[in-house]
């Protein structure tokens, strides 16, 4: 009989120890727990020590973005590119003709019809960043985080919608530059990267 | 759902129905773990106690036939591609796919010589909500899966369709 209500003593202790546990993790919530509410909070990104200073190196895994104000259709990032995810077409535009300058001041030469980046292929290994000789290509976040703040989350419905086009070149402007008078050098020049 | 699914007319008591309905799916969609490649440690990360799945409603299970959605996550191969498809027809009604990651979503680094990979799963099952991420971070993993709550939770599974 002893046994018995030490059995039931026993049963009801035991859980009311557990339930106070719970109970006091109830009350901690946002004290102690480590669960990241996601929606509402998000960690900042890791300040990771991989040799280099940070501010110089864009090390960042987040979505990729062009400035195209400053592209000057090199080629060096299609052709850094592991994986062929950036795609770019350019016309030659005819000599003399003035079409911009970047913001280091070099000389636009080509004019950028085709800048797509398949954001489904990329595998955001950073290797199209460095070689960029105007630093127009990049991931958000990093270096350029107060003009492009860091972007992960970008999921869609459609996989269309993973294809980012960046080109700002209007069918006027390609008109106007493939159908000059100068008979020398109307030719388009594409190469597939 | 065959039995109910389309049958009525839109009036105000299937449009209720309907809401809780799709309500109640939205916020229990209980996933069927399918880890193929890297893309699996994240979905392990996400399903941890940091960021913690069952949050919103999602449970990992381990068969088909108890599952909602189906997180395919990681390098779809040729021979891979035909148990997805079998196992995506195991699954009962209403069944969702996410697709996570590059190599999910469109054969990744391997689309162009990859001779052996499958140059996305919308080949095979269709895909309501693609994460992009290389693999994708979990946070990324979970806003996919907020958006695939909000796209069921926008169904209306009782009223009939307009043809």
């Amino acid at each position: 009989m002893g046994e018995y209500l030490q059995n039931i003593w026993a049963s009801i202790s035991s859980s009311l120890v557990g339930m106070s546990i719970t109970l006091k993790h109830l009350l901690l919530i946002r004290k102690g727990n480590v669960t990241l509410q996601y929606p509402e909070e998000k960690w900042p990104r890791p300040e990771r020590n991989i040799g280099f200073d940070h501010k110089d190196y864009n090390v960042i895994r987040s979505k990729l973005h062009v400035d195209m104000d400053d592209c000057i259709g090199c080629y060096k990032c299609a052709r850094a590119c592991p994986v062929d995810c950036i795609k770019i077409e350019t016309i030659k535009v005819p000599k003399g003709t003035d079409i911009g300058t970047t913001s280091n001041d070099t000389k636009k030469r080509l004019l950028v019809t085709r800048f797509d980046i398949d954001m489904t292929e990329c595998m955001y290994c950073n290797l199209c960043v460095y070689p960029c000789p105007e630093e127009c290509i990049f991931m958000t976040g990093g270096p350029n985080s107060s003009k492009h703040p860091i972007d992960y989350e970008f999921s869609e419905y459609n996989r269309e919608g993973l294809m980012y086009p960046f080109a700002t070149v209007t069918q006027e402007e390609i008109d106007r530059y493939t159908d000059s008078e100068t008979p020398e050098k109307p030719a388009e020049k594409e190469e597939t990267a | 759902m065959g039995l109910l699914e389309d049958k009525f007319e839109d009036n105000i008591i299937v449009a209720s129905f309907d809401k809780i309905l799709s309500w109640a799916r939205s916020t229990s969609p209980w996933f069927f773990q399918f880890g193929l490649a890297c893309c699996a440690i994240e979905l392990m990360a996400t399903g941890a106690s940091r960021h913690d799945l069952s949050r919103i409603g999602m449970i990992p299970r381990s068969s088909p036939r108890q599952a909602d959605v189906m997180i395919v996550a990681g390098t779809v191969t040729m021979k891979m591609a035909l148990r997805i498809k079998k196992l995506y027809e195991q699954m009962a009604d209403p069944k969702y796919v996410i697709s996570m990651g590059s190599c999910a979503t469109s054969g990744g680094p391997y689309w162009q010589y990859g001779y052996h990979v499958l140059k996305g799963v919308d080949i095979v099952v269709p895909v309501d909500v693609y994460v992009p991420g290389c693999p994708p971070r979990p946070e990324s993993l979970i806003e996919g899966l907020i958006k695939l709550q909000e796209k069921i939770l926008n169904e209306r599974p009782l009223t009939k369709k307009a043809a």
